[in-house]
């Protein structure tokens, strides 16, 4: 710890810059908060909450109900997250247990430089690549073969929550598989040799001594991926088919909170149109904060329960 | 006196053995011979290869990236270089210095591990072997009302028992225990050096130790390591009082290390 007095002058108003400045960031979440709120009081004013359940978004009628699109949010980013979370196990497992110094480093190196491609590249991807994969190739298959199962129902479009989720997985797995990584790397030596010493093979000391030992960690991994696949936008609205329904089947388009509000922000018809829109970011954000808290707070804890014992 | 000696079974030989950590030889060419119900302690100086050498004996030095061994290491007249390492593993049991049972593993699935990674899955007999051998590591009273709770709930000295009762439980024909006692209290090390001559009838022991009171008390041979070379092998009570190196006196009266 620096004491204040132990500061000179210049150093004085570097420190007081500093820390106006990291509670001018918490100060702009409350402003934000307020002017969310304050904007979309209309329709809360005219619904109350059940703004949020009702099935119902038609701006010409300005009857307004988010249902819909949280609906779609959440099935896209459960799809990315369970596409996701093997792929992200498994390299982040080749990494730290099973390949050799050199696939490390150039592994490692790949999947964060997936988190660096721009949003609107996967998107192109997803809508030239993936999409039309889905509707000629993945989507006919599933229907033929699994088509009696509520999810594969209906035509093969390749737009819809299906290619939404397939797209999100990509994007989440680099921030899945790094924090899987760092957890893995954190866990003692001196249990994987216990188990190895047992006669434990690679896989069974994988399941021994690092899954078992990182399933919390694993779970603040997989919620932070969450939270990113929730808030993503750019890349879901161009895959995702614009749609507001909510249906079983992954076939169908649908819509996202994040995809909605940057379609139709540009064109919101009226006041309560806006408010609407407006409502829906506020409840995108207080969605989005609780379960990135959640996930920070798993970790720390996973991580603090190591600090302890090492 | 020789003839006693031969009708002891050999179980262990090590022959022109070397290892490496890449381009460093840690051990250089080291023979002896371990025979049933001896307990062989390993001392020298901290940086001298002991804990190499004794991981060489079930394979776990190679798991280090880099790491290389020639030579051969006989386990009861196998080349165990010649064979599965995980097989090698679960004839040879290890206890490490720090105490690590599985986290999130129960007390008795902790003594059950190595019998479930070899196949057996039945209640019956995995519960009479994991109360054997919670016997055998004299923690059974200790433990025989709480098998469902987490093995990592009990206090050092108990977690280290629960380690040998879950390395005895596959019945190995060896030990290796690296600096067993050195994490532990007086007391705990106290009760695991009275079990170590209990085990001496079921299994052969190595064991590493810094502690040259701790070798002369529990071993019934003694090999000297420094700076990677065993300078002198011998039974225990030969070399603590009569050694034939200079080295080894100079280690043992405490003029260095
Ligand atoms: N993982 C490793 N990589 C490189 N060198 C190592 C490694 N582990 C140990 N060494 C070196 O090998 C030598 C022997 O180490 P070790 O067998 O652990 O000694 P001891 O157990 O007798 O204290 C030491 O000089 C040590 O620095
Ligand atoms: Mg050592």
């Amino acid at each position: 710890m620096i004491r204040r007095g132990d500061l000179n002058f210049s150093d004085k108003i570097f420190y007081w810059v500093l820390k106006s400045l990291a509670f001018g960031i918490i100060g702009l979440l409350v402003v934000l908060f307020i002017l969310l709120l304050k904007m979309s009081w209309p329709i809360f004013s005219k619904i109350g909450l059940s703004f949020y359940f009702l099935n119902e978004w038609n701006p010409v009628t300005e009857e307004f109900g988010a249902m819909a699109f949280i609906y779609g949010t959440i099935a896209t980013a459960l799809l990315a997250l369970v596409l996701s979370l093997p792929i992200s196990l498994g390299s982040a497992l080749l990494v730290t247990e099973l390949a050799n110094l050199h696939v490390r480093r150039v592994l490692g190196f790949l999947i964060e430089m997936l988190a660096a491609i721009p949003s609107i590249v996967y998107g192109l991807w997803g809508l030239f690549v993936v999409v039309p994969f889905l509707r000629t190739d993945v989507q006919p298959f599933l229907g033929d073969y699994l088509g009696f199962l509520p999810l594969f129902k209906g035509p093969p479009i390749g737009v819809g929550l299906m290619a939404g989720g397939i797209v999100l997985a990509i994007m989440i797995t680099p921030t899945i598989a790094t924090i899987c990584r760092e957890i893995f790397l954190t866990i003692p030596k001196v249990y994987k040799e216990g188990a190895l010493a047992l006669g434990a093979t690679r896989w069974e000391m994988i399941q021994l001594s690092v899954i078992r030992s990182s399933l919390s960690g694993i779970l603040g991994a997989s919620i932070l991926g969450l939270a990113r696949a929730l808030g993503e936008t750019m890349a879901v609205t161009m895959v995702i088919g614009n749609r507001a329904q909510i249906s079983s089947s992954l076939f169908s388009p649908a819509q996202t909170m994040a995809s909605l509000l940057a379609n139709e922000y540009a064109e919101a018809s009226s006041e309560i149109h806006m408010a609407s829109l407006t409502a829906i970011g506020f409840g995108l954000l207080l969605v989005s904060l609780i379960v990135n808290s959640l996930a920070r707070i798993i970790i720390w804890r996973v991580g603090r329960i190591y600090r302890r014992s090492k | 006196m020789p003839n006693s000696q031969v009708q002891k079974n050999t179980i262990l030989e090590v022959k022109e053995l070397n290892a490496w950590f890449g381009d460093f030889h840690a051990v250089k060419n080291i023979n002896l011979k371990v025979e049933q119900n001896d307990i062989l302690a390993l001392i020298g100086p901290s940086g001298c290869g002991k804990s190499t050498f004794i991981r060489t004996i079930n394979r776990l030095h190679e798991e280090v990236p880099g790491a290389r061994v020639t030579g051969e290491v006989r386990l009861l007249g196998q080349d165990i270089y010649k064979m599965d390492p995980v097989k090698i593993r679960r004839q040879v049991g290890m206890v490490f210095q720090k105490p690590n049972p599985f986290p999130g593993l129960s007390i008795f699935e902790n003594v059950a591990v190595g019998l479930k990674l070899s196949g057996i899955q039945r209640k019956s007999i995995l519960t009479e072997i994991v109360e054997k051998s919670l016997k055998q590591a004299a923690l059974w009273n200790e433990v025989k009302d709480k098998l469902n709770e987490p093995g990592t709930s009990l206090s050092g000295g108990q977690q280290q028992r629960l380690c040998i009762a879950r390395a005895l439980a596959v019945t190995p024909p060896i030990l290796l225990m690296d600096e067993p006692t050195s994490a532990l209290d007086p007391i705990s090390t106290a009760r695991i050096e009275d079990l170590l001559q209990d085990l001496k009838k079921y299994v052969t022991i190595v064991i590493v130790t810094h502690n040259m009171q701790q070798a002369s008390r529990v071993s019934t041979k003694t090999a000297f390591f420094l700076s990677g070379e065993l300078i002198e092998f011998g039974d225990t009570s030969q070399v603590f009082t009569k050694p034939n190196k200079q080295k080894t006196e100079e280690y043992i009266t405490g003029r260095f290390g």
